[in-house]
């Protein structure tokens, strides 16, 4: 039932009475929605799914986090009772407190650069629409919102402690890591909040952002100038300590250990000392300033709030469209400001429908993947190969590039259709709509997929041609630049139809799984790792299948033709191998297509 | 024209549209009426070409639903409840979009026409999350109207309009009925069904409890009163209750 409004002789907001019984309820609240929310979770459980999703997240957290640290234990407790030496690992204590005071101090500096003002404590809609209208003072308020989220960081400590109980380099036990990841997420959250609302209050003042970065830099310029001319210590790396990870190291342990630097990261040090303590005292004595600190960032934060309704509504009503978004796997969509974009090509009205549908689905993209950036992106490649990445002016790093390309490339083959779904997968709330249309099932299909296929294709493409450029291979190796090409002309083929077995699989999914391919897409919470794991595999085993035909008919020419024309013959069994794929997944296309008309929504 | 011939909807063991008979000719407007739960918009989906029926046969304009989908599409618009636009597109994008999809000649003056009978032609260049929820509402109808369907199948169609929005939607329902187009409704509004509706089609539980023109399935209930209003009718047809 909704709040009455304070009755003339009802207690003022402020009284301690009145205090108690608000706080009481926004306690009741908290708790309340977790435990609804764990109970909810474990609700699910009685669904096979659900049971079998939070059974393989389990045990991927055991087998992966958990068992071998357990065994590596066991083992060393094993050699230590036989006597046998034990290789002991490096403390590296220093190092990760050094570290991690850098990582939050370069943090620190990027936040007050980039960070945009119009900062206000999250409240959602239902909140806003119960406890605004209440008898509960704005101080109150407050305390809920971030103390709520300060509660939310725990689970995110939990998980980072776990993802970091192998780091045997530090000694301390996983409890005091815990508490020392909770404070560390805490300060970094609540130094965000309290910096937006400074620069709120500074945007209020009329400082724009950019008069806001060039008053932060000017003061990190001066900063740094002035440890310069104080610290006679403060230089920077030679170029041979740059290139040697161990000399580096020696170097930023030289310079943070006395001087300027020192006391400079010594608050942020303070902060970073509880995850690494080995035992309780030196817990307790490292608590005592990281807890200070972040009672001062408490403070700053709750003091710096300046009661913004009106953006506090906006930023609720930003969140639910998110998380709508989100559930609708449309999270792109979700980030603001969305903009009428220009018309990927011209539309005519006539014509087949296949290109309209690919038209939309690129609407749908981020601007800038159009084909004059694919195009001066090829530019780009074949110019630095040719005159500037050469290895002749910047020796081992020119490999670097084709290193890049080749993970990219072979990424974006096995994984790239699991990120580009521009396609059904992204259409899968307006299939109703679709359904609609006079369209027979195979020109929605091929329609639907075009974009996402178009779009890695293009990123394929680019990898292929980096790699063929910056391959160096030794002069005796028998990759000649007659082979090279050979391969290169035939792979650039095979890319596009590769692509497209992705994408046409994962859209199968859809089509032929939608309640999974819904949950997968609504839900993002560790259950639905087997429905996605599923995927991948039936994914991989469906590529596996199209592709072996290719691949025979494809050797099938390449051997007779080789005895003729040498390497030259990969061109012709290349052919054939697109042509067998080609016809293999038209017959796909048409087979998923009939499938989207008899697909029920309502089932 | 729209020809419904035992149409049965089923959910494993439940019964959603159970043997439903009934026809729409042009320059009709045929009401969908009943409880919550009736079937209403099973029956509509189903004849909209958007869920295959478990049994029966659809036909709009001569073509079956089941055997030439896309012949029959192609003169068919179904109008959600709530309006379905894509995010990406503009309000131009998605009429040009449209006109592609149904190759409708001459798209641009048709598109400007509709954009000014809706009053959002000023708004043609701006997203769905920069409309309000009616302008949603206008441009969806906009885009299904657009290439000029001779069936239309309305789901709750006044729903965020204001009331001058209400009155031109109520007017260009009856514009396309005069010109010819078999119109089914399905709405609670029983004062829109009475504006619009030359038949009316009352379901229960997934049965047809009454089917024929207003004058035909008032008089079925009147019990001899005279001036019987379509919510006695209602009432009395539905027993007064969602079961």
């Amino acid at each position: 039932m909704r709040a009455a409004p304070s009755a003339p002789d009802s207690p003022h907001p402020r009284s301690a009475p009145n205090r108690l019984r608000t706080r009481s309820a926004l306690l009741y609240l908290g708790t309340r929605s977790v435990l609804n929310l764990l109970l909810l979770r474990l609700r699910r459980l009685k669904q096979p799914r659900y049971l079998l999703g939070a059974a393989f997240a389990l045990g991927y957290l055991y087998f992966i986090f958990i068992l071998p640290h357990r065994t590596r234990a066991a083992r060393e407790a094993a050699r230590v009772a036989a006597g046998e030496p034990v290789q002991a690992v490096r403390d590296l204590s220093d190092e990760v407190t050094i570290g991690g005071g850098f990582a939050l101090l370069l943090l620190f500096a990027v936040l007050w650069l980039w960070r945009r003002a119009r900062t206000t404590l999250p409240f959602s809609e239902a909140e806003i629409a119960w406890l605004f209208p209440a008898p509960v003072s704005h101080a109150t308020l407050k305390h809920f919102s971030m103390l709520r989220s300060q509660a939310a960081l725990l689970l995110s400590a939990a998980l980072v402690t776990l993802f970091t109980a192998g780091w045997r380099f530090i000694p301390s036990p996983l409890w005091a890591r815990a508490i020392g990841w909770w404070l560390i997420l805490g300060i970094v959250m609540l130094h965000v909040t309290a910096s937006g609302f400074v620069f709120t209050r500074l945007a209020e003042r009329g400082i724009a952002q950019w008069q806001r970065q060039l008053g932060v830099l000017a003061l990190l310029a001066a900063g740094l100038w002035a440890m310069n001319a104080m610290d006679p210590h403060l230089r920077l790396p030679t170029p041979a300590e740059s290139v040697d990870p161990q000399a580096l190291l020696a170097y930023a342990l030289d310079q943070t250990g006395s001087g300027a630097l020192h006391w400079l990261l010594a608050p942020l040090r303070a902060l970073v000392q509880p995850v690494v303590a080995p035992d309780l005292p030196s817990f307790l004595r490292a608590l005592a300033p990281a807890t200070a600190l972040y009672a001062l960032h408490y403070y700053w934060a709750f003091r710096s709030e300046r009661p913004d309704h009106e953006a506090t509504i906006a930023n609720a009503a930003n969140r639910a469209r998110i998380a709508a978004a989100m559930r609708r796997d449309a999270f792109r969509a979700s980030l603001s400001p969305l903009k009428t974009r220009r018309d990927p090509f011209t539309l005519a009205a006539h014509g087949s429908p296949v290109p309209a549908l690919l038209w939309k689905n690129l609407l749908s993209t981020r601007e800038y993947l159009n084909l004059r950036t694919f195009a001066v992106a090829a530019c780009v490649i074949v110019v630095w190969n040719l005159w500037i990445g050469t290895p002749e002016r910047i020796g081992p790093f020119a490999r670097i590039p084709t290193i890049i390309a080749l993970f990219v490339g072979v990424q974006t083959l096995f994984m790239g259709a699991q990120f580009a779904r521009q396609d059904l997968r992204h259409d899968l709330d307006n299939a109703d709509l679709i359904k609609t249309w006079p369209l027979p099932g195979w020109q929605v299909v091929l329609g639907e997929v075009l974009a996402p296929v178009c779009i890695l294709t293009g990123i394929a493409w680019l990898c292929l041609l980096q790699v063929l450029l910056g391959l160096d291979p030794p002069a005796q190796s028998p990759m000649t630049p007659q082979l090279r090409w050979s391969i290169g002309v035939g792979l650039a083929l095979l890319l596009p139809l590769m692509c497209a077995t992705q994408v046409l699989i994962a859209n199968a999914v859809v089509v032929l799984f939608p309640a999974w391919a819904k949950t997968a897409n609504q839900s993002h919470g560790w259950e639905t790792a087997v429905p996605r794991l599923l995927f991948l595999f039936g994914a991989l085993l469906a590529s596996v299948a199209v592709l072996l035909p290719a691949l025979i008919g494809g050797v099938l020419v390449y051997v007779p033709a080789s005895w003729f024309i040498g390497y030259a013959a990969i061109m012709p069994a290349a052919l054939v191998a697109a042509v067998i794929m080609a016809a293999e997944l038209a017959w796909g296309t048409d087979w998923l297509g009939r499938r989207f008309e008899a697909y029920d929504l309502s089932a | 024209m729209i020809e419904v011939r035992n149409l049965t909807k089923r959910y494993g063991a439940f019964i959603a549209v159970d043997d439903l008979t009934f026809s729409v000719q042009p320059g009709e407007v045929l009401g969908l009426v009943g409880p919550n739960g009736a079937g209403k918009t099973t029956t509509l989906r189903s004849i909209a070409g958007i869920i295959p029926p478990s049994s029966g046969g659809i036909t709009i304009n001569g073509f079956d639903l089941a055997t030439d989908p896309v012949a029959a599409k192609r003169t068919l618009a179904f109008f959600p409840d709530e309006p379905r636009l894509f995010d990406y597109l503009s309000v131009r994008q998605h009429l040009a979009f449209i006109a592609r999809l149904y190759g409708v000649p001459g798209h641009e003056a048709k598109a400007a026409a509709l954009l000014e009978e809706f009053e959002i032609a000023d708004k043609a260049s701006q997203l769905p999350n920069e409309l309000s929820r009616g302008m949603k509402q206008k441009l969806a109808i906009a885009c299904g109207l657009l290439h000029e369907p001779s069936v239309l199948f309305f789901d709750e169609p006044l729903t965020g309009l204001d009331p001058l929005g209400i009155r031109r939607m109520k007017n260009s329902i009856l514009q396309r009925a005069r010109d010819g187009a078999a119109i089914v409704l399905s709405s609670h509004l029983i004062g829109l069904l009475e504006e619009v509706c030359t038949h009316l089609l009352i379901l229960k539980r997934g049965r047809r409890v009454a089917y024929g023109s207003l004058g035909e399935v008032t008089a079925s209930f009147a019990r001899g009163e005279a001036d019987l209003g379509l919510e006695e009718v209602f009432i009395r047809a539905t027993g007064g209750s969602e079961t």
